[in-house]
Protein backbone atom coordinates (compact mmCIF):
# COMPACT_ATOMS: atom_id res chain seq x y z
CA UNK A 1 0.00 0.00 0.00
CA UNK A 2 2.76 2.71 0.65
CA UNK A 3 4.74 1.44 -1.80
CA UNK A 4 2.02 1.88 -4.39
CA UNK A 5 1.82 5.37 -3.17
CA UNK A 6 5.10 5.80 -3.76
CA UNK A 7 5.26 4.62 -7.13
CA UNK A 8 1.95 6.98 -7.89
CA UNK A 9 3.49 10.23 -6.92
CA UNK A 10 6.19 9.27 -8.58
CA UNK A 11 5.09 8.41 -12.24
CA UNK A 12 2.12 10.93 -11.53
CA UNK A 13 4.99 13.41 -11.28
CA UNK A 14 6.82 12.36 -13.86
CA UNK A 15 3.93 12.26 -16.57
CA UNK A 16 2.66 15.88 -15.38
CA UNK A 17 6.09 16.99 -16.37
CA UNK A 18 5.94 15.53 -19.61
CA UNK A 19 2.84 17.21 -19.85
CA UNK A 20 4.41 20.34 -18.58
CA UNK A 21 6.53 20.10 -21.88
CA UNK A 22 3.38 20.91 -24.18
CA UNK A 23 0.88 22.18 -22.05
CA UNK A 24 3.07 25.48 -21.22
CA UNK A 25 4.60 26.32 -23.90
CA UNK A 26 1.39 26.19 -25.57
CA UNK A 27 -1.14 27.57 -23.30
CA UNK A 28 1.04 30.61 -22.98
CA UNK A 29 1.81 31.34 -27.03
CA UNK A 30 -2.62 30.88 -27.33
CA UNK A 31 -3.09 32.81 -24.25
CA UNK A 32 -1.17 36.02 -26.22
CA UNK A 33 -1.76 35.00 -30.12
CA UNK A 34 -5.68 35.31 -29.08
CA UNK A 35 -5.25 38.79 -28.41
CA UNK A 36 -4.20 39.80 -31.93
CA UNK A 37 -6.10 41.36 -34.80
CA UNK A 38 -5.42 39.02 -37.17
CA UNK A 39 -6.15 35.99 -34.92
CA UNK A 40 -9.71 38.05 -34.06
CA UNK A 41 -10.31 38.31 -38.23
CA UNK A 42 -9.56 34.47 -38.83
CA UNK A 43 -12.26 33.94 -35.98
CA UNK A 44 -15.10 36.29 -37.57
CA UNK A 45 -14.62 34.18 -40.81
CA UNK A 46 -14.66 30.48 -39.38
CA UNK A 47 -17.78 31.33 -37.10
CA UNK A 48 -20.82 30.32 -39.58
CA UNK A 49 -18.47 27.24 -40.08
CA UNK A 50 -18.13 26.12 -37.01
CA UNK A 51 -21.60 27.38 -35.86
CA UNK A 52 -22.56 23.68 -37.68
CA UNK A 53 -21.64 22.28 -34.35
CA UNK A 54 -22.11 24.80 -31.95
CA UNK A 55 -19.00 26.23 -31.49
CA UNK A 56 -17.46 29.92 -31.60
CA UNK A 57 -14.75 30.11 -34.53
CA UNK A 58 -12.08 30.44 -32.02
CA UNK A 59 -12.23 26.69 -31.34
CA UNK A 60 -11.11 25.51 -34.80
CA UNK A 61 -7.54 25.98 -33.94
CA UNK A 62 -7.71 23.96 -30.74
CA UNK A 63 -9.58 21.53 -33.04
CA UNK A 64 -6.55 22.06 -35.58
CA UNK A 65 -3.63 21.52 -32.46
CA UNK A 66 -5.64 18.30 -31.31
CA UNK A 67 -5.02 16.55 -34.59
CA UNK A 68 -1.54 16.89 -33.49
CA UNK A 69 -1.50 16.50 -29.99
CA UNK A 70 -4.46 15.77 -27.22
CA UNK A 71 -2.40 17.66 -25.09
CA UNK A 72 -1.97 20.68 -26.45
CA UNK A 73 -5.42 21.07 -27.60
CA UNK A 74 -6.17 20.58 -23.52
CA UNK A 75 -3.80 23.72 -22.99
CA UNK A 76 -5.70 25.70 -25.34
CA UNK A 77 -8.69 25.74 -24.51
CA UNK A 78 -8.79 27.55 -21.25
CA UNK A 79 -7.73 31.12 -22.54
CA UNK A 80 -10.47 30.54 -25.57
CA UNK A 81 -13.12 31.10 -22.25
CA UNK A 82 -15.61 28.85 -23.80
CA UNK A 83 -18.84 27.82 -21.65
CA UNK A 84 -19.59 23.80 -20.18
CA UNK A 85 -21.32 22.89 -23.67
CA UNK A 86 -19.34 24.68 -25.93
CA UNK A 87 -16.07 22.59 -23.74
CA UNK A 88 -17.53 19.32 -23.87
CA UNK A 89 -18.71 19.63 -27.68
CA UNK A 90 -15.18 20.47 -28.49
CA UNK A 91 -13.93 17.48 -26.07
CA UNK A 92 -15.89 15.14 -27.84
CA UNK A 93 -14.56 15.98 -31.45
CA UNK A 94 -11.14 15.48 -30.07
CA UNK A 95 -11.44 12.62 -28.26
CA UNK A 96 -12.80 11.00 -31.65
CA UNK A 97 -10.17 12.56 -33.73
CA UNK A 98 -6.69 13.74 -31.97
CA UNK A 99 -3.07 12.52 -32.57
CA UNK A 100 -3.58 11.92 -36.27
CA UNK A 101 -0.19 11.17 -37.62
CA UNK A 102 0.92 8.95 -34.64
CA UNK A 103 -2.21 6.83 -34.49
CA UNK A 104 -2.10 6.66 -38.48
CA UNK A 105 1.60 5.31 -38.26
CA UNK A 106 0.02 2.59 -35.62
CA UNK A 107 -2.87 1.77 -38.35
CA UNK A 108 -0.31 1.61 -40.86
CA UNK A 109 1.88 -0.86 -39.33
CA UNK A 110 -1.27 -3.03 -38.94
CA UNK A 111 -1.29 -2.76 -42.67
CA UNK A 112 -4.62 -0.92 -42.42
CA UNK A 113 -6.12 1.73 -44.64
CA UNK A 114 -4.97 4.54 -42.40
CA UNK A 115 -5.52 7.40 -45.08
CA UNK A 116 -9.47 5.99 -45.29
CA UNK A 117 -9.33 5.53 -41.39
CA UNK A 118 -7.79 9.04 -40.42
CA UNK A 119 -10.60 11.10 -42.79
CA UNK A 120 -13.40 8.76 -41.49
CA UNK A 121 -11.97 9.92 -38.22
CA UNK A 122 -12.80 13.25 -38.70
CA UNK A 123 -15.94 13.09 -40.65
CA UNK A 124 -17.05 11.17 -37.81
CA UNK A 125 -15.55 14.28 -35.40
CA UNK A 126 -18.04 16.71 -36.78
CA UNK A 127 -20.53 13.74 -36.81
CA UNK A 128 -20.69 13.29 -33.08
CA UNK A 129 -20.30 17.45 -32.37
CA UNK A 130 -23.22 18.14 -34.34
CA UNK A 131 -25.54 15.35 -32.84
CA UNK A 132 -23.51 16.13 -29.00
CA UNK A 133 -24.83 20.05 -29.81
CA UNK A 134 -28.24 18.76 -30.47
CA UNK A 135 -28.53 16.34 -27.28
CA UNK A 136 -27.10 18.39 -24.93
CA UNK B 1 1.05 48.51 -20.74
CA UNK B 2 -1.81 46.93 -22.58
CA UNK B 3 0.87 44.58 -23.87
CA UNK B 4 2.25 43.83 -19.85
CA UNK B 5 -1.72 43.05 -19.27
CA UNK B 6 -1.52 40.25 -22.11
CA UNK B 7 1.83 38.40 -20.77
CA UNK B 8 0.41 38.80 -16.87
CA UNK B 9 -3.09 37.07 -18.28
CA UNK B 10 -1.08 34.57 -20.11
CA UNK B 11 1.00 33.49 -17.64
CA UNK B 12 -1.67 33.02 -14.82
CA UNK B 13 -3.58 30.99 -17.12
CA UNK B 14 -0.79 28.84 -17.91
CA UNK B 15 -0.30 28.57 -14.29
CA UNK B 16 -3.87 27.54 -13.75
CA UNK B 17 -3.85 25.23 -16.32
CA UNK B 18 -0.79 23.18 -15.31
CA UNK B 19 -2.53 22.98 -11.67
CA UNK B 20 -5.40 21.82 -12.81
CA UNK B 21 -3.44 18.94 -14.38
CA UNK B 22 -1.13 18.31 -11.69
CA UNK B 23 -4.08 18.36 -9.16
CA UNK B 24 -6.25 15.68 -11.56
CA UNK B 25 -3.40 13.47 -12.65
CA UNK B 26 -1.31 12.94 -9.65
CA UNK B 27 -4.15 11.64 -7.31
CA UNK B 28 -5.19 9.55 -10.24
CA UNK B 29 -1.42 8.08 -10.49
CA UNK B 30 -1.94 6.94 -7.07
CA UNK B 31 -5.16 5.43 -7.01
CA UNK B 32 -4.26 3.42 -10.00
CA UNK B 33 -1.21 2.19 -8.82
CA UNK B 34 -2.54 1.00 -5.61
CA UNK B 35 -5.45 -0.87 -7.15
CA UNK B 36 -3.11 -2.42 -9.83
CA UNK B 37 -0.93 -3.88 -6.78
CA UNK B 38 -3.95 -5.40 -5.70
CA UNK B 39 -5.24 -7.08 -8.64
CA UNK B 40 -8.24 -5.13 -9.04
CA UNK B 41 -8.79 -5.80 -12.86
CA UNK B 42 -8.92 -9.99 -12.44
CA UNK B 43 -11.46 -9.20 -9.85
CA UNK B 44 -14.02 -6.99 -11.68
CA UNK B 45 -13.33 -8.64 -15.24
CA UNK B 46 -15.12 -11.38 -13.80
CA UNK B 47 -18.98 -9.23 -13.08
CA UNK B 48 -18.49 -7.94 -16.51
CA UNK B 49 -19.37 -11.12 -18.73
CA UNK B 50 -23.26 -10.36 -18.79
CA UNK B 51 -21.97 -7.00 -20.30
CA UNK B 52 -19.58 -9.15 -22.67
CA UNK B 53 -22.70 -11.03 -23.41
CA UNK B 54 -24.20 -8.22 -25.00
CA UNK B 55 -21.55 -7.56 -27.34
CA UNK B 56 -21.52 -11.17 -28.11
CA UNK B 57 -18.09 -11.83 -26.44
CA UNK B 58 -17.22 -14.42 -24.38
CA UNK B 59 -16.46 -13.43 -20.57
CA UNK B 60 -12.52 -13.59 -21.14
CA UNK B 61 -13.16 -10.84 -23.12
CA UNK B 62 -13.83 -8.68 -20.38
CA UNK B 63 -9.93 -8.32 -18.84
CA UNK B 64 -8.41 -6.99 -22.13
CA UNK B 65 -11.14 -5.03 -22.68
CA UNK B 66 -11.18 -3.04 -19.13
CA UNK B 67 -7.18 -3.05 -19.44
CA UNK B 68 -7.68 -0.84 -22.50
CA UNK B 69 -10.44 1.30 -20.94
CA UNK B 70 -8.32 2.08 -17.77
CA UNK B 71 -5.16 2.37 -19.16
CA UNK B 72 -5.20 3.40 -22.68
CA UNK B 73 -4.26 1.63 -25.77
CA UNK B 74 -0.74 2.48 -25.23
CA UNK B 75 -0.44 0.14 -21.59
CA UNK B 76 -3.31 -1.72 -22.51
CA UNK B 77 -2.02 -3.17 -25.74
CA UNK B 78 0.61 -4.87 -23.81
CA UNK B 79 -2.33 -6.95 -22.85
CA UNK B 80 -3.69 -7.29 -25.84
CA UNK B 81 -1.07 -8.45 -27.47
CA UNK B 82 -0.74 -11.67 -24.95
CA UNK B 83 -4.23 -12.00 -25.94
CA UNK B 84 -3.48 -12.73 -28.99
CA UNK B 85 -0.33 -14.63 -28.75
CA UNK B 86 -1.57 -16.84 -26.77
CA UNK B 87 -5.04 -17.72 -28.63
CA UNK B 88 -7.26 -16.64 -25.97
CA UNK B 89 -9.74 -15.19 -28.38
CA UNK B 90 -10.64 -15.80 -31.72
CA UNK B 91 -9.77 -13.43 -34.38
CA UNK B 92 -13.96 -12.16 -34.50
CA UNK B 93 -13.78 -11.91 -30.95
CA UNK B 94 -10.48 -9.82 -30.93
CA UNK B 95 -11.30 -7.61 -33.79
CA UNK B 96 -14.47 -7.10 -31.48
CA UNK B 97 -12.22 -5.76 -28.76
CA UNK B 98 -9.99 -3.52 -30.84
CA UNK B 99 -13.06 -2.03 -32.94
CA UNK B 100 -14.32 -1.09 -28.59
CA UNK B 101 -10.99 0.21 -27.47
CA UNK B 102 -10.62 2.68 -30.37
CA UNK B 103 -13.93 4.08 -29.81
CA UNK B 104 -13.75 4.29 -26.06
CA UNK B 105 -10.18 4.37 -24.53
CA UNK B 106 -8.38 6.26 -21.48
CA UNK B 107 -11.80 6.38 -20.22
CA UNK B 108 -10.44 8.14 -16.77
CA UNK B 109 -7.70 9.81 -17.71
CA UNK B 110 -8.63 11.48 -20.50
CA UNK B 111 -12.49 12.15 -19.55
CA UNK B 112 -10.66 13.79 -16.29
CA UNK B 113 -8.09 15.76 -18.73
CA UNK B 114 -10.67 17.86 -19.80
CA UNK B 115 -13.08 18.36 -16.64
CA UNK B 116 -9.93 20.11 -15.50
CA UNK B 117 -10.51 22.51 -18.30
CA UNK B 118 -14.19 22.78 -17.95
CA UNK B 119 -15.96 20.50 -19.70
CA UNK B 120 -18.88 17.65 -18.13
CA UNK B 121 -17.73 14.83 -16.75
CA UNK B 122 -21.31 13.50 -16.54
CA UNK B 123 -22.16 14.48 -20.52
CA UNK B 124 -18.60 12.97 -22.10
CA UNK B 125 -19.15 9.97 -20.19
CA UNK B 126 -22.54 9.30 -21.51
CA UNK B 127 -21.71 10.18 -25.06
CA UNK B 128 -18.72 8.37 -25.40
CA UNK B 129 -20.76 5.76 -24.18
CA UNK B 130 -23.58 6.17 -26.43
CA UNK B 131 -21.67 6.22 -29.68
CA UNK B 132 -19.71 2.80 -28.63
CA UNK B 133 -22.57 0.63 -28.11
CA UNK B 134 -24.64 2.27 -31.19
CA UNK B 135 -21.44 1.69 -33.46
CA UNK B 136 -20.94 -1.67 -32.36
CA UNK B 137 -24.33 -2.44 -32.10
CA UNK B 138 -24.37 -1.49 -35.69
CA UNK B 139 -21.56 -3.24 -37.44
CA UNK B 140 -22.73 -6.97 -35.25
CA UNK B 141 -26.58 -6.69 -36.68
CA UNK B 142 -25.37 -5.76 -40.33
CA UNK B 143 -22.21 -8.34 -40.11
CA UNK B 144 -25.24 -10.65 -38.85
CA UNK B 145 -27.91 -10.12 -41.92
CA UNK B 146 -25.16 -9.70 -44.39
CA UNK B 147 -22.36 -12.06 -43.46
CA UNK B 148 -20.49 -11.06 -46.58
CA UNK B 149 -19.79 -7.75 -45.28
CA UNK B 150 -17.83 -9.46 -42.48
CA UNK B 151 -16.73 -6.72 -40.25
CA UNK B 152 -14.88 -8.86 -37.67
CA UNK B 153 -12.88 -11.59 -40.31
CA UNK B 154 -13.42 -14.50 -41.53
CA UNK B 155 -14.11 -16.13 -38.28
CA UNK B 156 -17.31 -14.22 -38.18
CA UNK B 157 -19.85 -16.12 -40.34
CA UNK B 158 -19.06 -19.38 -38.49
CA UNK B 159 -20.17 -18.10 -35.38
CA UNK B 160 -23.53 -16.89 -36.81
CA UNK B 161 -23.89 -20.38 -38.19
CA UNK B 162 -24.04 -21.66 -35.08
Amino acid sequence: MDEGIKVGVKDGFNFCLHLAKIIVPVTFTFSILKETVIFKQATYLLTPAMGVVGLPGSATFTLLLGFFSLYAAVGSIIPLGLTVKETTIIAMMILTAHTLIIEGGALKRMKLNYVKLTVFRIIMAFFIGFIVNLLM
Amino acid sequence: MNFLSVLTGATLQTARTMALVFLIVIPLTIVFEVLNRRKFLDKISVRFSRVMKWFNLPGKAAFPLLAGMVMGIVYGSGVLYKCKNEKMLSNRDFMIVCTILLLFHAVIEDTLLFAAVGASVFWIFVFRMLFVIVFVKILLITGKVNPKLDFFGKSSQLKYKR
